[in-house]
């Protein structure tokens, strides 16, 4: 039974207090976030060149979602995705991985090489990105040039001008940038792990490989899980890289959803069309997430 | 006997680190390699951009590219309109956060649970599905093409609230009871007890808002058209468009809009890194 109490003036006071502290966050919070959430997904069931003003606002049902399925645009867009995803998680997370193990024991110089290895991730995607463009330049880039002359490869790939090497080039430039952050995730976590273990492991004549796969992954099992569920629903949001480099071509070998949800909004006025991709957006992310969510529950413990 | 195995062992140990060392250290270098091509590719003439074998020390210096970015394009424009809006963006949502931690984290009313439960969820929804409600609003309060448009929604970052609170949950309770018993006011609980003691917390928002306004790419690119207003990433953009194939001046735009950042970095990389580590760890 929930008795209606009588707050006492202190708690009054409090109370008050509380309010007046988060109103000005609370009603940004409203304006610019939870008012967006739900007209976003409104706006995806409707049609609506914004050219037009309010007046072109048109309620067209299903239609937007139905659209999407034969769109070549969107469907590309969603396979590059997850492409993308399947690809970049792993290789980011298992090269943060190792890098943080060898960090946390085994190399001299670690605030040096930790520095290096996150230098890329504070740095902008735009700016990097035009960097890389101009490494992987097909004609006598430099990585070309060193994989002609020195590794003498005969046909060097056409990377961001290949429809077939545009995808790799791009999850290759996004795996440099943001291994360091996951590394340096993992490696605070790695520096918390008892140390006790580790010593009766090596008592024990337990060899480097062992006490990665027996002990610190284990161990690292839920902060693994914190990093890779985190870089997938990151990996869902590509778009500067993609939109810098080749705009999501050749034809539509890059095209990622953020990307198309730019180009129908911003490039077509297709507001509600759009509207309707980032629908799609976020239900892929939050699918993978369930799921991992789920998958951690069940190998956590 | 017993004394050499274990010389034998230690020996052995060293032999592994600095092995180690030598691979990790090479992996490191890859990362930094286009950092310093990009530096050394803007020192040198075009003719010498794409030159076999790769130099990093260019054999011809070359300083006009910083003469061109500097005094003949828009990258002064760009770099006062980056600095405006990152510094307004960020000291607003350190006001507007803190505040909001300090109620959830500290004070206790009648209906808390259910909004940070609300703040909560948003967390789930990508920020790019945001975009397109915000241009309908900005276009209708005619402020598209302004500052203001990249600066108001960075005020209220719900990642900043939760991050914050944590921090501010960590301060026992019993720092801040005498001050409340003897009837100072909330307010100044908060300013002169509460803030101070949650430094490095805030110094991870700062850090953290910094480098996330600085980089922003999306929201400059959607809300602003006016050239005179574009900031370094869409600045460069433009910059890049406008050099189509003159590389090492293409080289020497992107160090520009590097250089301020790497330069926090480097003298500060203890915080960083701690910062963007413990957001993770807590997250």
């Amino acid at each position: 039974m929930k008795r209606k109490r009588k707050l006492t003036q202190i708690q009054l006071r409090e109370e008050r207090a509380g309010y007046a502290f988060l109103l000005p966050s609370l009603i940004g919070t409203t304006i610019f976030i939870i008012i967006p959430i739900v007209m976003s997904l409104l706006l995806g069931f409707t049609e609506w060149n914004p050219m037009k003003g309010l007046a072109g606002l048109e309620f067209v049902g299903m239609e937007n979602f139905k659209n999407i399925v034969d769109d070549e645009r969107v469907v590309s867009a969603l396979r590059n995705n997850l492409i993308y995803s399947f690809s970049y998680v792993p290789l980011t997370i298992s090269i943060a991985l190792v890098l943080a193990t060898f960090l946390n024991k085994y190399v001299f110089f670690k605030i040096p090489i930790r520095m290096m290895t996150f230098m890329p991730y504070i740095s902008s995607l735009v700016s990097v990105a035009t960097v890389w463009m101009v490494l992987l330049y097909p004609e006598s880039g430099p990585v070309n040039s060193i994989l002609t002359n020195v590794f003498h490869v005969a046909d060097p790939p056409k990377w961001f001008v290949s429809s077939q090497w545009a995808l790799i080039g791009i999850i290759m430039m996004s795996v440099w940038h943001d291994v360091g952050y996951y590394c340096i995730i993992l490696l605070a976590n790695m520096q918390g792990l008892p140390q006790e273990v580790y010593e009766s492991a090596a008592v024990d004549g337990a060899s480097p490989i062992q006490t990665f796969f027996r002990i610190t992954i284990p161990m690292m099992s839920s902060s693994l899980f914190f990093c890779i569920t985190l870089a997938t629903i990151n990996s869902f949001k590509i778009f500067d890289q993609v939109n810098i480099i080749t705009e999501g071509g050749p034809g539509f070998s890059t095209t990622v959803l953020v990307q198309a949800i730019y180009y129908y909004a911003f490039k077509e006025y297709k507001i509600g069309y759009a509207a309707a991709v980032a629908i799609v957006l976020f239900l892929v992310i939050f699918v993978f997430s369930t799921i991992l969510q789920k998958a951690e529950e069940k190998l956590t413990y | 006997m017993k004394e050499k195995l274990n010389g034998n062992y230690k020996a052995k140990r060293l032999a592994g680190r600095i092995i180690a060392t030598v691979i990790i250290g090479g992996l490191a270098l890859m990362f930094v390699f286009p950092f310093l091509w990009m530096l050394s590719t803007s020192f040198k003439y075009e003719i010498d951009v794409m030159e076999f074998p790769v130099r990093l020390i260019p054999k011809n210096w070359n300083f006009k590219n910083y003469a061109t970015v500097f005094l003949k394009s828009d990258f002064p424009g760009y770099y006062l309109n980056s600095i405006k809006v990152t510094f307004f963006a960020v000291a607003g949502e350190l006001c507007i956060t803190t505040m909001a931690a300090y109620a959830f984290g500290r004070l206790n009313f009648r209906g808390k649970k259910f909004l940070f439960t609300l703040y909560l969820s948003t967390m789930m929804v990508p920020g790019q599905v945001l975009l397109l409600p915000k241009y309908i609003y900005f276009s209708q309060l005619h402020i598209t093409n302004t500052h203001l448009a990249l600066i108001l929604p960075s005020l209220f970052s719900v990642f900043g609230v939760l991050l914050m609170r944590q921090v501010f949950m960590q301060i026992p309770f019993e720092y801040t009871e005498a001050a409340y018993i003897d009837g100072a006011s909330h307010l100044r609980i908060f300013w002169n007890l509460i803030l101070p003691l949650a430094k490095p917390g805030l110094m991870t928002t700062l850090l953290l808002g910094f480098t996330w306004s600085w980089n922003d790419y999306i929201n400059p690119l959607v809300f602003l058209s006016n050239e005179e207003l574009f900031t370094l990433t869409v600045g460069l953009q433009r910059f890049q468009e406008d050099a189509s194939t003159n590389y090492a001046l293409i080289m020497a735009g992107a160090t520009v809009s590097l250089i301020p950042l790497i330069i926090l970095f480097l003298f500060t990389q203890k915080y960083f890194i701690e910062s963007f580590a413990s957001a993770g760890v807590k997250g």
